[in-house]
């Protein structure tokens, strides 16, 4: 599979997806239209989860994200739930964002995926 | 110096995709350049971007040139937006106009959320959250759903005739 790049904007993440198990979104997410921009990191995602790595490295780390976005993060980890092979979960958020940490714990919690914190 | 009330973004006219980002850009700016905290500002930010995408996607697009020409490239929505500090409360605003067939799905949508107490609205959240991927209704809600969860204040909202169709104002409030 072909490493994907997308680079930053104001208000679309770096996206960064390379099939020896590295899997990072950062940035801001809130496009108008989420499900086009974020298509081709689904299908990515989806076509990896069935041929993973031996280990996967997931990392978010968003500043600012619509809810949209909040849809999507469900379709990428449900999709990455199903691979074979271990799968871990850094949620990194800006100091103080409290926001954005209570986000990751319900995304865990909804998902039934454990993930780790860090603090930006 | 600290102000007690301050305008942080005022638009009213004629909205298109590019100028709500423009927009967003520079209340994200101006919002980094006060002494708010990280939690706050980027709850505030969070609620206009959320009310001001609303209108961009709900209020209907006109084509019609100021000289009654029709042109397509150039869409746009009537919108008021307004974000404000006054008496220690951030007050974010979003005004469109509303075709007289949505009036009453978005009513109910606004009273649903406005009755449900914090842990219902959790619940109603991550369900619509849970089936975002086979809902085709552009998220069902889940933005004024998430406005209300992130505001002190209920969704205040009025909407009065306007032209043949009505004109929609909502105002959250955010300390």
């Amino acid at each position: 599979m072909d490493t994907l790049v997308i680079e930053g904007t104001q208000k679309t993440p770096y996206i960064y997806l390379d099939a020896n198990g590295m899997i990072e979104i950062r940035g801001s997410s809130y496009p108008e239209n989420c499900r086009g921009f974020y298509k081709p990191v689904l299908s990515w995602v989806s076509e990896y989860s069935q041929s993973p790595a031996q280990r996967t490295q997931v990392n978010f780390y968003f500043k600012y994200f619509n809810t949209s976005t909040s849809g999507i993060v469900m379709d990428i980890l449900s999709s990455l739930k199903k691979c074979s092979k271990p799968v871990q979960v850094t949620w990194t958020y800006d100091d103080g964002d409290e926001e954005t940490l209570l986000s990751g714990q319900n995304f865990s919690e909804l998902l039934e995926m454990k993930f780790e914190y860090t603090v930006k | 110096m600290k102000l007690n009330s301050y305008i942080l973004l005022e638009f009213k006219g004629r909205l298109n995709g590019p100028l709500l980002d423009q927009l967003l850009a520079s209340l994200q700016w101006n919002l980094e350049e006060t002494e708010t905290s990280v939690s706050l500002r980027k709850r505030v930010f969070s609620i206009a971007m959320e009310s001001f995408q609303n209108v961009y996607r709900y209020a209907p697009q006109l084509t019609h040139s100021l000289s009654g020409e029709v042109n397509d490239d150039m869409a746009y929505s009537e919108a008021h937006l307004t974000v404000v500090y006054e008496q220690g409360k951030y007050k974010v605003k979003a005004g469109n106009m509303l075709l007289k067939e949505q009036e009453n799905a978005l009513t109910k949508q606004l009273e649903e959320v406005n009755h449900a107490d914090s842990e219902s609205l959790r619940q109603r959240y991550n369900e619509t959250l849970q089936n975002y991927r086979t809902s085709n209704n552009k998220g069902a809600g889940l933005g004024l759903m998430d406005m209300k969860r992130k505001a002190n204040s209920p969704l205040i909202y009025t909407i009065q005739p306007y032209q043949d169709h009505f004109w929609f104002d909502i105002e959250l409030q955010i300390w």
